[in-house]
């Protein structure tokens, strides 16, 4: 499968009615006119024809494809892009938040993702792992630099690692390097990483934007003024130059770009377009506006009441795939009087809920519900845990009653004096706040009267700890590590977890992911995660949504791939 | 009046030195911990200490207040803990957009406040008169929030005429423009009104007149001068006004003025720029506040007799 | 108390029983003259009637409850006004937008009156305060008005949500705390005009005690002006909770607050789904515009003195 016909697939899935309308108008005209050919021919065209229009839908949108791309690539242009968050300060190690987009496009890895979810190298030309699984080399190619000018090689890159590694940077990627023992320069430009225990997993840990290489030098001259003086330490094909928070940021391309290797780029050397701004667009009511009235060329997420509307516009086209997260709620475990430390409650609650109602209405159907954390998309997905959360109201109130929640005279369930009212922090975002209160009703039906509240402060209450539980919406490129601090027993320094949780099944489960030594050991310790987490429920995985990316039809190869669910901008071009 | 002005200065550097201190232990008892907000949460808890101690958040909110005031004599108004861009930056980036939406907002209110008003008071009870009225009723009646959003879905939307969101060229000022000045159009104008219904009941009038000046000579040379007089004093009150309103208008046009700002480093615990900001409005009130008055002791000099009080 | 005292304090102004009677009868018969006040009247009492309602939906029951149906699914979404069971349409939850508007005025109104009964209160002992005690409360207290009158009551209030979780409390509180100033002001300068006239002086220099003298006199005297503007801030503080919540500070979901169902139902607007913000928005504007025309009648009968204070 070309890469062309990939993106063709990947459009496929989502073009717009009226286009699917005219590509197969345009379909059944070919047909007729091979049929009228073939009548003159011979019997066999009949035969073809059919065969032709018999081809399903995969090929409708070609003709909007190849009508578009008469060309080719097209050097320069502005990509003005819509961002549903905003931007963050572009630091490699302590970002509040990594922005999938602009980071990579300014900060490369020692590995990147291709659409089979595989690692290859990116800033590393490969790597040998020793026998025992402890060790692994990694050789870095010859003749980069950063954007500063310094070369990268093993000590640069080295030292950038080991920053990565260093609770003093005020990151927290070092929690999900904990078997990493020493990060070193040999001679012959390899960069060696030493571990505790084998870590197959090390690449999924280090192929983001909070494990990015970059020029250390720069780095710690201007600590927290990194990312907002219009330099950067970088090495990827744009240059950061402008960073305006709450209102945009700004990258230009780099011309001394040496190139990717991964071989799913089309365009190996420098970037096509001149340089890309990215708005920020919080409001989801006015997003898919922006976009429509022109003001923007591409955007992320628009609100879902949107997603239709777009894709029923002709100048537009619209990709969706699955995200890496979802939105879910924890529990605080601790909350004995609550019920929340037994297992049955926990899983009543869960079972309360109407997640494919959630999917239909608040998310307009571009979602799935979440009966595991781990999307349905991700390879280690493990189909075992739909059971166990199943809308199912009467088992819901069964199980409570089992667990001696009996429903009180105000409808509320109460046990020994104390009632299940309790009140969650919520994060402020409208979906956020839509799934709450669907979940509210869907409770309180069952008995339980939860509240929430939104806040910005969520992520510090839950981490502070004194409260009932929280709703979040998880992102990260891998669910099984993005759940390690929702749900593993000590994952917090010492402490603890989100939902102060100790499940030793999830625990143990956790322990053999991180220190899987093959590929089996792997999928093993994920499915024992999962099979114990749907069981006993450490958190609650409501829906997972679609990721949704639109562009306007003058916009070329801005193809997010599933597994790294941002686009590349390497291949991206605008015409004129 | 030299008095009355200087004691009218000192009383106003005393209000605001007395709203710094308000606004700083205010903003200081939040609950919600900037670092966690601002730093990675997740961070160790060592480098969230460092952060404190770099930020002087661990000193007593006594200190914390006197270090606030030296550094804000010496020019320095502090570095956003969110982006760690200098506030002042900040500010002259956000408050330029503000200022184009105000101006354009100020403007607006009085090309049209002001001729509807002496209109009105000329055709006094005509139907042009009631017109008039009728829609300062509505424009005081209608809150901006609904006002816009009635504008974003049939002018921006059914009509599709105008852009409904973001900063661009003179199109996208208008809506924001027009919600901005509507109440205040509708305040201004029954102002206005009622001014100039005061003058076109003086003598002189009725002397200009017999003197053969013409009707509208003598309405628009003669009376709106005067009527003009308090209408002028009082818009400066009309700044803390059209601040308020600024929140609204800002927040559902995505106009990147400083009042979102305000409003987005409040919820995000950005102290610094929250505090900035507060103070740099609460001073423009204030300050309004004191221009009114002294304008307005110019016109009528028997407030000056009454100390303190505004009229 | 001595018979002297009670003869000062109850013999001067002539005949006050009378003639507020008097004025009373007055005020009704110009009430029935003043179509303005009626219709406005009418148009308040309308929305306080539905504002009941709306508080009994949600005194008897849990409100959310009500109105978010456990069959939940895309059909129930986003109905248009007239279409199905719904007579106003459903929102993006499938809620009925005219139980929860219903809701929403009581909301409001409940909100309104509590906040304008603080408002008054507030204004009228500080006023009293600084009118009957002068010296150095009076400064102080008229120099708080000072500030105070005119301060941004959206400025305050984004102040306070970072003090507050956002909520319900940051209206209460920020609404009186600014709104109280303007009603003081009236209230000072009504004591101070009192405070110069004979009887009161007679009355003081007899030492019958100020709370009397405040209690006789003065209180009668505020009677218009309380009603005054007490209708005034009424659709003021509607509107601030209005724009508070939409927002994102005010009331919080899942309660229905008008503004905070307009600001819900804004993303909507592109899809055509208007009903979600023009239902609750022209709610919202028929009330404000309902008290605001009742406050300027009211105005002209009971106290044109206090024309074009606001």
């Amino acid at each position: 499968m070309s890469l062309e016909d990939r993106r063709r697939t990947l459009r496929g899935r989502s073009v717009s009615r009226r286009a699917l309308l005219s590509a197969a108008g345009s379909a059944g005209v070919g047909a007729a006119g091979l049929a009228l050919v073939g009548c003159g021919d011979d019997d066999d065209a009949d035969a073809d024809a059919v065969a032709e229009t018999a081809e399903p839908a995969a090929p409708a949108p070609e003709p909007e494809v190849v009508a578009e791309a008469p060309a080719g690539p097209v050097s320069g242009g502005i990509l003005r892009e819509g961002y549903s968050r905003g931007s963050e300060r572009m630091d490699p190690i302590a970002a509040l938040w990594w922005d999938g987009s602009s980071f990579p496009a300014v900060h490369e890895t020692l590995f990147a993702l291709d659409e089979n979810a595989e690692n290859l190298p990116l800033l590393a030309a490969g790597w040998e792992i020793s026998d025992d699984g402890l060790s692994w080399n990694f050789q870095m190619r010859d003749g980069l630099t950063f954007h500063t000018g310094k070369p990268i090689n093993a000590e640069t890159v080295a030292a950038s690692l080991n920053w990565t590694n260093n609770p003093e940077g005020g990151g927290f990627v070092f929690l999900f390097w904990g078997p990493v023992e020493s990060i070193t320069a040999t001679p012959d430009n390899t960069v060696r990483i030493d571990f505790s225990h084998p870590f197959i997993g090390f690449p999924t840990v280090a192929n983001n934007g909070y494990a990015t290489v970059f020029d250390t030098e720069l780095w710690e001259q201007l600590r927290g003024d990194y990312g907002t003086t219009g330099e950067d330490g970088g090495s990827g094909p744009f240059t950061l130059t402008e960073y305006v928070p709450g209102s945009h940021l700004e990258v230009a391309r780099w011309a001394d770009y040496q190139g990717s290797t991964l071989p799913f780029h089309q365009n190996q050397g420098p970037a096509y377009i001149d340089g890309i701004r990215w708005v920020d667009v919080p409001e989801a009511a006015t997003r898919a506006a922006e976009l429509e009235e022109g003001n923007i060329d591409a955007l992320h997420a628009p609100a879902f009441s949107d997603v239709q509307r777009l894709k029923d516009n002709p100048d537009l086209v619209v990709i969706e795939n699955v995200t890496w997260g979802h939105y879910f709620m924890g529990l605080n475990h601790e909350r004995a009087n609550l019920g929340f430390n037994d297992p049955r409650v926990r899983l009543a609650i869960s079972k309360a809920i109407n997640r494919q109602a959630i999917v239909d209405t608040v998310f307009f159907g571009s979602g799935e519900p979440a009966y595991g954390f781990v999307p349905t998309a991700d390879k280690y997905y493990d189909a075992g845990v739909v059971d166990f959360s199943q809308y199912d109201p009467e088992t819901a109130a069964s199980l409570l009653d089992a667990a001696g929640w009996s429903i009180g005279s105000d409808g509320i369930r109460e046990s020994g004096g104390d009632r299940m009212s309790f009140t969650l922090p919520s994060e402020p975002a409208d979906e956020e706040t839509q799934v709450a209160q669907a979940v509210q009703e869907f409770l309180r039906d069952a008995g339980v009267d939860m509240n929430f509240t939104p806040t910005e402060t969520v992520f510090g209450d839950i981490i502070e700890g004194d409260i009932d539980g929280y709703f979040f919406n998880n992102l990260w490129h891998d669910m099984i590590d993005g759940t390690l601090f929702w749900a593993k027993g000590e994952f917090i320094g010492g402490c603890c977890n989100g939902a102060r949780a100790n499940i030793p099944e999830v625990n143990e489960g956790y322990d053999k992911w991180i220190m899987a030594a093959t590929e089996e050991e792997r999928e093993a310790a994920s499915r024992q995660i999962q099979l114990a987490a749907a069981e006993q429920v450490p958190f609650l995985p409501i829906v997972t949504p679609a990721n949704v990316w639109v562009h306007n039809q003058r916009v070329h190869g801005w193809d997010p791939l599933q597994p790294n669910l941002y686009p590349f901008y390497q291949d991206v071009w605008i015409e004129a | 009046m030299l008095r009355y002005l200087l004691w009218r200065s000192v009383y106003t550097v005393a209000v605001i030195f007395a709203a710094s201190l308000v606004i700083f232990f205010t903003l200081r008892i939040s609950p919600g911990t900037p670092e966690f907000i601002i730093h990675q949460p997740m961070a160790a808890e060592e480098e969230r200490q460092r952060f404190r101690e770099e930020q002087g958040l661990n000193d007593p909110i006594i200190v914390q207040y006197g270090n606030f005031l030296g550094d804000v004599f010496r020019g320095d108004l502090g570095t956003s803990i969110d982006s760690n861009i200098p506030v002042v930056d900040l500010i002259a980036e956000f408050g330029k957009n503000s200022a184009i939406l105000v101006a354009a907002g100020v403007l607006v209110t009085f090309s049209i406040a002001i001729p509807l008003g002496v209109i009105a008071a000329v055709k006094r009870n005509s139907w042009i008169d009631q017109t008039i009225m009728g829609f300062a009723a509505l424009g005081m009646g209608i809150p901006n929030f609904i006002l816009a959003l009635f504008l974003i879905l049939v002018i921006g939307i059914e009509l599709d005429w105008l852009p409904i969101s973001g900063k661009g060229g003179i199109k996208h000022l208008i809506l924001p423009t027009i919600v901005l000045a509507a109440e205040g159009v509708a305040v201004m104008l029954r102002l206005m009104r009622a001014s100039m219904l005061d003058q076109l009941q003086q003598d002189y009038i009725r002397t200009l007149r017999a003197k053969g000046l013409s009707r509208w000579r003598t309405i628009w040379q003669h009376a709106l001068r005067n009527a003009l007089l308090p209408i002028i004093s009082l818009s400066a009150l009309q700044v803390a006004a059209l601040i308020g309103y600024t929140f609204v208008v800002e927040t559902i046009f995505r106009w990147p003025g400083i009042s979102r700002l305000l409003i987005e480093s409040i919820l995000q615990r950005d102290y610094p720029v929250a505090l900035m900001i507060t103070l740099l409005f609460t001073i423009a009130v204030i300050l309004a506040n004191f221009v009114a008055n002294i304008a307005y002791s110019l016109v009528d000099p028997r407030i000056r007799q009454e100390t303190m009080l505004r009229v | 108390m001595s018979a002297l005292q009670d003869a000062a304090l109850w013999h001067e102004p002539p005949a006050p029983e009378q003639t507020r009677r008097h004025q009373l009868h007055a005020g009704l018969r110009l009430l029935a003259r003043n179509r303005l006040a009626l219709i406005g009247g009418g148009i308040s009492l309308v929305f306080v009637l539905i504002g009941i309602a709306g508080i009994v939906i949600i005194g008897f029951d849990r409100f959310h409850d009500l109105y978010l149906d456990q069959t939940l699914d895309s059909a129930v979404i986003l109905r248009a006004p007239f279409t199905g069971e719904n007579v106003l349409g459903t929102d993006a939850l499938g809620r009925d937008l005219l139980a929860r508007t219903v809701a929403g005025i009581g909301v409001s109104i409940m909100l309104a009156l509590a906040i304008t009964a603080l408002t008054l209160i507030i204004g009228m002992v500080l006023g009293t305060v600084a009118a009957f005690y002068g010296g150095w409360i009076d400064v102080v207290i008229s120099a708080v008005i000072d500030v105070t009158w005119g301060f941004p009551i959206i400025l305050l209030a984004v102040a306070l949500s970072g003090v507050f979780d956002r909520g319900i409390e940051v209206v209460i509180l920020s609404v009186p705390l600014i709104l109280w100033a303007g009603f003081a002001r009236i209230v000072r300068g009504e004591g101070l005009s009192l405070r110069e006239r004979d009887f009161v002086k007679a009355a003081r220099a007899m030492g019958v005690p100020d709370w009397k003298i405040i209690l006789r006199h003065f209180v009668p005297n505020l009677v218009a002006p309380t009603i005054v503007m007490g209708t005034y801030y009424i659709p003021v503080v509607i509107v601030f909770e209005g724009a508070l919540s939409f927002l994102g500070l005010g009331t919080q979901p899942p309660t229905p607050s008008l503004g905070l169902m307009a600001a819900e139902g804004r993303q909507h607007l592109l899809n055509g789904d208007h009903w979600v913000v023009t239902v609750p928005g022209v709610s919202l504007v028929l009330m404000v515009v309902g008290f605001n025309t009742l406050g300027d009648g009211l105005r002209d009968i009971l106290d044109p003195r206090l024309r074009g204070v606001r």
